[in-house]
């Protein structure tokens, strides 16, 4: 199952449906999707032995940008309530992350969580100013607030400038002391953490929570007829995103063992947004595959692009908007439905 | 059926008005509900009956004048928590979604009311409870049928009976209902005609409606609405007989085509 808004007419809400056993054909057809599931599984699971260090370190990048992409797809396709500025949270979690190891501890969860505090607080007040008005006014302030992010992190001496900020490489609790090449440690560390934030946020769609964000994205006059308070319901959504973007920037910081403006510019939010739209702003695991996806075509392409990347991405993203709404996800969802209308396996 | 005179007023709309501009869509209405009335909010078209149910709702603020709800004054309360302190409407204009479930409605509705609109999980004691008041609220407007079919697929009457349903939730102290039997077949409107009936007296209830046989058979009081203002109020003998409202209202062209 992947994390799409459920649109199907399930009637378990009230009442369980009837339970009669399946016929062959389509019990083998159920089995499938766990298949699916467990054959990803078992590549991501064992990446570090046959995927060479390169590669393994653009897996690991983009997982990165995938944690940070679901995290914007529950703004965008969740909430309905679009950022074009989440390089604000990406770069707030990367420099708390980043001097907290350089001044304060190298463990690795530590900054996490200052990240995720961090991130949290900063969408707060974000949110706080801009959601009682137009959602526009959100889509403007997460622009503006971005690029302040961005001039602090330039004019600072605190955070290295323009030159960026070295860490040391963080020590990650068990992991380290394995013995592992630090690009594997690395890999495994940050599967686990963004498997994490897949469960957590899986968790959060599904839930009478997840139910009032598409509520409110779909219907906030009802949604405030009813008692709730849709201010509030945006509010905590941008929190939680905030937070995990922000995880998502330590993460990076803590991969890379530097962070620098350039990371930060509006570039950065483009490429998120991109990657949620392309893997289907309605779907975490969607936005997931859309990151991955994106992260190994940028690395694989750049060196002979190189500036033309951004065109590429131009293309691929006017042409999803275009041709493929949903995005992978969509498209996904197509070809489960035709199969399922399909004649016994 | 006796106006229940000497209950305490449940709702009282003090020199409430709404204007855009100069344009005054609601001026200067004083209002008095008690609690367990039925009372029929009536006038013609662009009267500014919608713009004073939002005026209660909280959906909009006065621009002068004061609400006070159960003896609380909310003229500066959000719509949600008006809702949350009792007060439940129905849309003129349905307001539903469309991509879910009835059953799916409902229960975002349901709940809230019971406390679990935002929480991260259902605990297993309350599902019983959740799937209980849903079918019960569905079948109160006789949509069991239609339980797991989505909204879009609706008829619109259906759409207009789910909205009752959603308005019912949680027990409101207040009910608003905005034309609900507008596109409503004869005997859905029936059918709604005797839920409003059989609603217990603990609950009141404040209703547009251009049917008058709707507006006769369940109002103890009618307000009539002309221009933005109150222009008579009383029980329904009062306003059938009233030459005043026959002028403004049932004289000209009452008629189906002014229902929108
Ligand atoms: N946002 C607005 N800006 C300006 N004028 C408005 C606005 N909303 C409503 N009006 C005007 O206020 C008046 C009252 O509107 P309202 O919808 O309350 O009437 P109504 O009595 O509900 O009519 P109907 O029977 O058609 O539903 C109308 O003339 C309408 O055009
Ligand atoms: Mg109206």
């Amino acid at each position: 199952m992947t994390g799409t808004v459920s649109t199907t007419p399930a009637a378990s809400v009230a009442g369980s449906p009837a339970v009669t056993l399946p016929p062959a054909h389509s019990r083998l057809r159920a089995a499938l999707p766990p298949l699916a599931f467990g054959l990803v599984v078992l590549i991501i699971g064992t990446a570090p032995y046959w995927l060479d260090a390169y590669s393994l370190d653009v897996l690991t990048l983009g997982l990165t940008y995938g944690l940070m992409a679901m995290a914007l797809a529950l703004l965008i396709g969740f909430t309905g309530l679009p950022s074009l500025g989440h390089s604000a949270f990406l770069g707030l979690g990367a420099y708390s992350a980043g001097l907290l190891a350089v001044h304060t501890t190298d463990n690795a969860l530590v900054g996490l969580v200052l990240a995720a505090v961090v991130g949290a607080a900063a969408a707060a007040v974000v949110g706080a100013l801009s959601l009682r008005t137009h959602g526009v006014f959100f889509l403007m302030l997460t622009l503006a607030f971005a690029e302040i992010i961005r001039q602090i992190a330039i004019k600072s001496s605190f955070t290295g400038g323009d030159n960026g900020l070295s860490v040391p490489a963080p020590h990650i609790p068990l992991l380290s002391s394995t013995g592992l090449p630090q690009v594997v440690t690395v890999y495994w560390y940050v599967l686990a953490v963004v498997a994490v934030g897949y469960v957590v946020l899986s968790v959060v769609v599904r839930s009478p929570f997840g139910k009032a964000l598409v509520g409110v994205r779909d219907n906030p006059h009802r949604m405030a007829a009813i008692g709730y308070s849709v201010v509030t319901v945006r509010l905590r959504a941008v929190m939680l995103s905030g937070a995990l973007t922000a995880v998502g920037g330590a993460l990076l910081v803590q991969k890379d063992t530097l962070v620098a403006p350039t990371a930060l510019t509006p570039d950065a939010s483009v490429l998120l947004l991109v990657m949620v739209l392309v893997g289907g702003a309605r779907s975490l695991t969607g936005a997931l595959v859309g990151a991955v996806g994106m992260v190994f075509l940028r690395s694989f392409t750049s060196s002979w692009l190189g500036e033309a990347w951004l065109l590429v991405e131009g293309v691929l993203f006017v042409s999803v908007v275009y041709f493929m709404p949903s995005g992978l996800a969509g498209l996904a969802a197509t070809v489960r439905s035709r199969i399922r209308r399909g004649g016994p396996a | 059926m006796t106006p229940p005179e000497t209950a305490a007023p449940l709702l009282q709309l003090q020199g409430v008005g709404k204007s855009y501009g100069g344009f005054h869509a609601v001026d200067d209405v004083s209002l008095t509900v008690h609690a367990g009335e039925r009372h029929a909010v009536i006038g013609p078209n662009g009267a500014g009956k919608t713009t004073l149910f939002n005026l209660v709702a909280g959906t909009l603020r006065v621009t002068s004048g004061r609400v006070v709800l159960n003896g609380r004054d909310v003229t500066r309360a959000g719509e949600h928590s008006r809702a949350r302190a009792g007060v439940g409407r129905t849309f003129q204009h349905s307001s539903l979604f469309t991509t879910q479930t009835c059953a799916e409605n409902v229960a975002l509705a349901v709940r809230r009311c019971i406390g679990l609109g935002t929480s991260l999980r259902v605990p297993t004691k309350a599902r019983g409870e959740l799937a209980r008041q849903v079918a019960d609220l569905i079948e109160r407007v006789g949509l069991t049928d239609r339980a797991g079919d989505l909204v879009g697929d609706l008829s619109h009457g259906e759409r207009r009976q789910l909205e009752v349903a959603m308005a019912l939730a949680g027990d409101p102290a207040l009910l608003l209902f905005d034309e609900p039997t507008a596109g409503m077949s004869p005997s859905e409107s029936g059918q709604f005609t005797r839920l409003v009936q059989a609603l217990p007296r603990t609950l009141t209830v404040l209703l547009i409606e251009h049917d008058l046989d709707v507006v006769f058979s369940v109002a103890d009081r009618v307000s009539v609405l002309a221009t933005g203002r109150l222009l008579e109020q009383g029980p329904p003998e009062q306003i059938r007989n009233s030459p005043q409202v026959e002028a403004v209202y049932l004289g000209t062209g009452h008629d189906e085509v002014f229902i929108a």
